[in-house]
């Protein structure tokens, strides 16, 4: 179990190398697109429009060649996230109509809950399409080129960068710990807590001494040497980038006016 | 005279809030365009002063530092690491480390970017250094999916963008198999000799980057040798010295009393005479050494049947394994970093379960026994001791699996397991404080508190010099004559030739190519260069001298014997 988390984690957060219709759209016009959707999962409702948007979205992602497995990986982290929906609504419902505030059945329960958790991989489904074909460092680039300071926006990079590695850790951690008999899944849960320090301590100990490797390797490459730098590549919005968001305003708007007619 | 680039004097320095100097008094040049190599033991400085070349320290770590510091005439010391961007390219120990971005080409461009250059100049300097080190293929690559050798390669070509004039390696061997060690260290050399890059490398393993400096630096504190490097060679090999590991043919050269110490195998080859037909010798009554120690017929302790394993991404890991492993052996797994070595120890526990086939424990199936049971057979070192320590003493980390298994008297058996080890001294102290060397037996020692019968070792002697080196081979000795069955997978070579292994299985690309005795498996020369495994120095010298048909020596000692007793007989 713990294994296949920390797998499944790593994997959302990698980026792909291969090259795709979406690797090559303007990393702005790619946040805009998460951004939008994100938008329009909120302000919508209606259970239908949303699934909608999600095949929709589905068959950008076919298009675009992303890994399946990515998707599996998503789709299994946001399980946990569902059913956490599922269970909260659920008592929040049972404890409201136990004080007589409102009336409750089953089916709106469900409608309530499916529309949440649909909204959910609607959202998912765009930040995959972002975080797998734009690298962290285009994101900062465009978010430069709007005036942000680099020497924050450079922190995300760090993220995508470190944090497979330190899952990584964690896992040899986790295999050296059960190689001399520290098992943590046929445990109490209090015992369980108590030996969650044998990974937590030498995962912490070994992330520092990266840090200041990373620390010094910035250092020593100039990170920070001036105000503004240059970045290699020079963002150009095309006619491409401009078909694609084109395109995605007119569905999701679509979407947002006929909404109310669906029933 | 080529102009002094760096210049070194007097420096003594204090870290913060400590009372002995970690360098004393050390005075040095380096000339523009020499390959100079800083050698010296673990805890010597020499991380140190890489550091105070940088600029880094007393920078970034304060301190108290006296002397001066002087990089192309630029007091470092004083103006930091920013003022020298660009003149000193410079790349630490672990590569993975080091890298900053997700993309390889991102990678080269980052430096260029910070110091604001023109990005139609930053994409040419891209170009040109990829080609330059043939790396090409590598442009969109993610940085995660790098072998070490490739991170490193990379490294270098994001430092050498810059067009720097001098390139600082601290250590840059430590974390890559010697087949890219070998490639790494003909890329420095050829930038040294083409482009009259002024090379500086802090680095314990002598044994084949040697060859290529004009100048061999001993660093403990302070500087105690300085000069050509056969002459330093020659002093250390006379000196006994354990810290450092020279190369086999400068001990050979000595012992045969060559007039000059020979720090390369083919020069070897041109020095010795020995390059005379190996008819001219009458070979058939030289010493014959201890052959397949072997016992096929032991009890099986292991048993490996047709065994695939795939990982969830696909990959397959391994691919038809079939190995048993006797009580009393002591078996060495090689092969280049990737080969699937560490796939397949972990399946000796059950951390990893066969994708297909079977793997059998002391006749337990390791599909159907959790992980604590199976340990309780086989203890699994691995290679970073950083990745087990959680407690605060020594001693309490050595009871970790005691405790687990409920172990009787187990305060007394941690603490003579401790002192069989030499580290009892050390029991109040955090395992953090330990040296290297001594996280490394300590390591071992929580393994061996519960007394499996089957040690499994992972690159034990990663990132240890040559006297823990041989403290580790002698400790394995010990164990293997109490009656354990030990399992090591390396890729250093030199180590299992200071072992009684009775069988080496080579490694490659998740099949096992060949195994055997030592002697038979490591002469089997194409077989290993095509699994990226470098043979033994002695075996390239017996083998480049012809002389491998006639006799198989593994050791100095065995090879001088031999020749020893040839020349008595040479007709």
């Amino acid at each position: 179990m713990f294994r296949e988390f920390v797998l499944d984690l790593r994997n959302i957060f990698g980026f792909s190398d291969k090259s795709t219709v979406f690797h090559n759209i303007d990393p702005r016009i790619k946040m805009t697109y998460t951004l939008l959707t994100i938008l329009v999962a909120a302000s919508i409702n209606n259970i239908i429009t949303l699934l909608i948007l999600v095949a929709l979205n589905l068959i950008l992602i076919i298009i675009g060649k992303i890994p399946i497995s990515k998707l599996v990986s998503t789709f299994r982290g946001l399980l946990v996230f569902s059913a956490l929906i599922l269970i909260i609504n659920i008592a929040l419902r049972v404890v409201l109509s136990w004080l007589s505030l409102t009336t409750v059945s089953l089916t709106e329960i469900f409608y309530s809950v499916g529309t949440a958790i649909t909204r959910l991989i609607l959202v998912a489904l765009s930040l995959i399409v972002l975080i797998d074909t734009t690298t962290p460092r285009e994101v900062v680039q465009g978010l430069a080129s709007l005036g942000i300071s680099y020497r924050y926006l450079y922190s995300i990079v760090l993220l995508f960068r470190f944090i497979p590695i330190i899952f990584d850790e964690i896992l040899s951690i986790y295999d050296a710990q059960r190689s001399r008999g520290i098992e943590l899944e046929k445990v109490g849960l209090i015992e369980k807590i108590k030996r969650l320090k044998s990974i937590i301590i030498p995962a912490f100990v070994c992330s520092l001494l990266r840090a200041k490797d990373l620390y010094e390797a910035l250092e020593l490459r100039g990170f920070g040497y001036s105000k503004k730098r240059t970045f290699y590549n020079q963002l150009k919005i095309t006619s491409k980038d401009v078909f694609f968001i084109g395109f995605i305003i007119v569905i999701y708007g679509l979407c947002f006016f006929i909404q109310p007619f669906i029933t | 005279m080529a102009k002094i680039i760096v210049s070194v004097e007097g420096l003594t320095y204090n870290y913060p809030k400590t009372k002995t100097p970690a360098l004393i008094n050390v005075n040095m040049d380096v000339s523009e365009g020499e390959f100079v190599v800083i050698a010296g033991p673990s805890g010597g400085g020499k991380s140190t002063l890489c550091r105070v070349l940088t600029g880094l320290i007393p920078h970034s770590y304060g301190g108290e530092l006296r002397g001066s510091v002087y990089i192309n005439g630029i007091n470092v010391a004083e103006k930091g690491p920013r003022s020298i961007v660009g003149l000193v390219g410079t790349v630490f120990q672990v590569p993975e480390n080091q890298i900053v971005n997700l993309i390889v080409e991102e990678e080269l461009a980052f430096t260029l970017e910070n110091l604001n250059i023109d990005p139609s100049i930053i994409r040419d300097r891209i170009d040109q250094v990829m080609k330059e080190l043939g790396i090409e293929h590598l442009r969109k690559r993610n940085t995660l999916e790098l072998s070490g050798g490739e991170a490193q390669k990379v490294l270098i070509a994001s430092v050498l963008a810059l067009k720097p004039k001098i390139l600082l390696l601290d250590e840059p061997l430590a974390h890559l198999d010697p087949y890219s060690a070998a490639n790494l260290i003909n890329l420095l050399n050829e930038l040294n000799k083409k482009d009259n890059i002024t090379i500086i490398v802090f680095e314990h393993r002598l044994s084949d980057i040697v060859k290529y400096a004009d100048k061999l630096i001993v660093l403990n504190k302070t500087i105690t040798m300085s000069g050509q490097p056969r002459d330093i060679v020659r002093e250390l090999i006379i000196k006994g010295d354990q810290s450092i590991e020279t190369p086999v043919t400068a001990e050979l050269s000595h012992k045969i009393g060559l007039s000059k110490i020979v720090l390369d195998i083919d020069e070897f080859i041109n020095e010795t005479n020995l390059m005379r037909s190996p008819h001219s010798y009458d070979c058939r009554n030289y010493t014959s050494f201890d052959e397949d120690t072997s016992n096929e017929d032991g009890d099986k302790v292991i048993v490996i049947r047709d065994l695939w394993y795939e990982y969830p991404n696909n990959k397959v890991a391994l691919r038809n394994i079939n190995l048993e492993v006797n009580r009393g052996e002591v078996i060495a797994l090689i092969g280049a970093n990737g080969a699937g070595k560490t796939t397949l120890l972990k399946h000796l526990n059950g951390l990893l379960k066969p994708t297909r086939g079977i793997v059998t424990v002391y006749g337990h199936d390791t599909r159907g026994k959790s992980v604590t049971e199976l340990s309780n057979y086989v203890g699994i070192v691995f290679q970073t001791p950083l990745h087990q320590f959680f407690e605060e003493t020594v001693i309490d980390e050595v009871l970790v699996a005691a405790k687990i298994r409920n172990i009787p008297n187990a305060y007394e058996k941690a603490l003579n397991l401790l002192k069989f080890l030499g580290i009892d001294h050390l029991a109040e102290k955090s395992p953090f404080e330990l040296s290297v060397g001594e996280q490394r037996r300590l390591a071992i020692a929580s393994i061996l508190i519960y007394d499996p019968p089957i040690l499994v070792l992972d690159e034990p002697t990663a990132g240890l010099d040559k006297g823990w080196k041989s403290e580790i081979a002698e400790l394995l000795n010990q164990l293997l004559k109490n009656g354990k069955t030990i399992i090591i997978a390396t890729h250093d070579i030199e180590f299992l030739t200071s072992l009684y292994v009775s069988r080496v299985i080579v490694m490659n690309k998740g099949e096992i190519i060949t195994s055997g005795s030592p002697r038979r498996v490591l002469y089997q020369y194409e077989k290993l260069v095509s699994s990226h495994v470098i043979p033994p120095q002695i075996i390239q010298i017996t083998r480049k001298l012809a002389l491998d048909n006639v006799f198989k020596p593994l050791r100095t000692s065995e090879f001088l014997e031999l020749i020893r007793t040839a020349r008595c007989k040479s007709v």
